[in-house]
């Protein structure tokens, strides 16, 4: 109820403002169709690997850098310091700011992976799987950028502060394209973004039943937890002094 | 408070409440208590532990040591329960300024799941203002947006840190009626301000912080008249030699005689019979207990404390 209540003041935000809205929108959705030609992802093994690239680049730029940046913002404005004398819990606070967020890039990929589907002429095996994917991706992202916006001391800063995160989500969506087995497989799980490419793969291609989708989900799941306890543990809810 | 104890808990009790940031000591060993529909003003210069104080009893900073209870709970731990019971006037207001002021009071109110309270706005003289957005506000305007939110809770406890600052006399007056009003109802406040004159209206008990210590605290009255008295004026023509016998200290400065007294009432009238008798001019006469800023004044070249 209270993420609802933020995430629709949120909304108004981004809607009024244009800039925002423009970079929001336009970007990710540019930069996930543009992979659908690209050298690195046009030798992709399949469509469901094209797909699950485009999905982790979307939330990356979509979710990820834009959350941290927003909390960063907000913290500036002293809009989350606002709203900590408020009854709305961490949890409800950091969900109401990232679901438009969340929403945004789940239009952009419905989009995007829609042109995918028919540039290809494949379509998601398992549609079920894949919203599932992308609604994992969304809380680890989050999760991630909230972590990264811990220590962030400003909305300036936020565009050097994102940039190891978006190494990480790079190398665990990348790599999970490649087939791994044993236990390192189950260690490239727990790489954020790694779990949103083995799901989104699987979602797309199948060759994977739904019982053996709960390692990734379960790993990713504890990755998501563990970024935002901490971060909720040291994030600042006013500038720093 | 024990916790045993049959008392309900004050609305806010700190104690011994010492508040650091790295090693600079912002709070050191503040104490006081408010009680239901009290005003409690804290003064001080900027930097002497005010803001700290209140952010530290609304939850958003751990202490050092000591505690501050709202309500009887830590208000660190139980924010959240708190909340609903707690107002707060913070010296930025935090609106998000895309925001109108209609969607910010109804923003508030949904937080707190209650039921739309739009005609507040009318209270603080902000009806016509329901569509602006928030960052076309004034100064002023912002701050009375602010205490429309504070009014909306309906408050056990209201943190209010220098809420007229910035404010035209009017829009303060207004303030001040809606600050009496929250205590007649029972509210306690706390109230931290720069002026003496808005404690001296406001509050009951007054506190003056200097470099994080509570370093006076009384009523206005008690604490002015622990301080002398000053009378200034520059005679004409001036003779210092010839200034009838005073209980006061004098000292000139450039034309201006002042004189610090415990005796204002008999040195004004030894003056005013001298100057009679003599026919000296008293110019810019002024009499009257220490101001504030002269209080400040007298504190910061006090020693600081040891610790």
């Amino acid at each position: 109820m209270t993420a609802l209540t933020l995430a629709a003041a949120e909304t108004r935000l981004i809607l009024r403002n244009r800039t925002v809205l423009v970079t929001a929108a336009i970007l990710p959705l540019i930069l996930g169709i543009a992979l659908m030609n690209s050298p690195l992802t046009g030798a992709a093994q399949s469509a469901g690997a094209l797909a699950a690239v485009q999905l982790g680049m979307l939330l990356m730029f979509g979710l990820f850098m834009p959350i941290t940046m927003t909390l960063a913002a907000r913290r500036q404005q002293l809009y989350l310091k606002r709203l900590r004398t408020s009854p709305a819990s961490t949890a409800s606070i950091v969900a109401g700011l990232a679901s438009p967020l969340a929403l945004i890039t789940l239009l952009q990929t419905a989009v995007v992976l829609g042109v995918t589907a028919w540039e290809t002429g494949t379509a998601p095996a398992h549609p079920g799987l894949l919203v599932l994917a992308f609604a994992n991706g969304a809380i680890t992202l989050t999760a991630i950028g909230f972590l990264t916006a811990s220590f962030t001391k400003t909305p300036e800063a936020a565009q050097i502060t994102v940039l190891p995160g978006m190494v990480v989500l790079m190398i665990g969506t990348f790599w999970a394209l490649a087939p791994m087995d044993g236990p390192r497989g189950v260690l490239r799980s727990a790489i954020p973004g790694a779990a949103l490419t083995e799901l989104a793969t699987a979602a797309w291609d199948g060759g994977l039943d739904f019982a053996s989708t709960a390692q990734p989900i379960a790993l990713s799941t504890l990755v998501a937890v563990a970024a935002a306890l901490v971060a909720a543990r040291l994030f600042r809810w006013q500038p720093r002094d | 408070m024990n916790a045993n104890s049959r008392q309900p808990a004050p609305p806010v009790e700190v104690t011994d409440l010492t508040c650091r940031y790295g090693a600079y000591t912002a709070v050191d060993r503040a104490s006081f208590t408010v009680a239901p529909g009290e005003l409690f003003a804290l003064l001080g210069t900027n930097g002497a532990g005010k803001t700290t104080t209140i952010e530290t009893a609304i939850g958003l900073r751990r202490p050092a040591s000591g505690t501050a209870r709202v309500l009887g709970r830590d208000p660190f731990r139980h924010r959240r329960e708190l909340a609903g019971d707690v107002a707060v006037i913070g010296q930025e207001t935090g609106f998000a300024d895309d925001l109108t002021c209609a969607e910010t009071l109804r923003l508030w109110t949904d937080l707190h799941r209650l039921a739309p309270r739009l005609e507040l706005l009318e209270r603080v003289d902000l009806a016509h203002r329901a569509a602006v957005r928030v960052g076309a506000l004034s100064g002023g305007e912002r701050r009375r947006l602010d205490l429309a939110l504070a009014v909306a809770t309906a408050p056990s406890v209201l943190f209010a840190d220098e809420p007229t600052t910035g404010l035209d006399p009017a829009s303060r007056r207004r303030t001040w009626g809606l600050l009496r009003e929250l205590t007649a109802q029972g509210t306690a406040v706390v109230l931290t301000t720069h002026y003496l004159d808005e404690a001296a209206e406001l509050a009951g008990h007054v506190a003056i912080m200097d470099r994080g210590r509570i370093a006076r605290f009384g009523t206005v009255a008690e604490i002015t008249s622990s301080y002398e008295a000053r009378i200034t004026m520059r005679p004409k023509p001036f003779d210092p030699i010839a200034l009838p016998a005073l209980a006061g200290r004098t000292a000139v400065d450039d034309g201006l005689l002042t004189i610090r007294t415990t005796a204002l009432q008999a040195d004004l009238h030894r003056l005013l019979d001298w100057a009679a008798r003599e026919g000296v001019e008293l110019a810019d006469l002024k009499a009257g207990p220490a101001t504030l800023d002269e209080i400040f004044a007298e504190l910061e070249s006090e020693p600081a404390p040891a610790n």
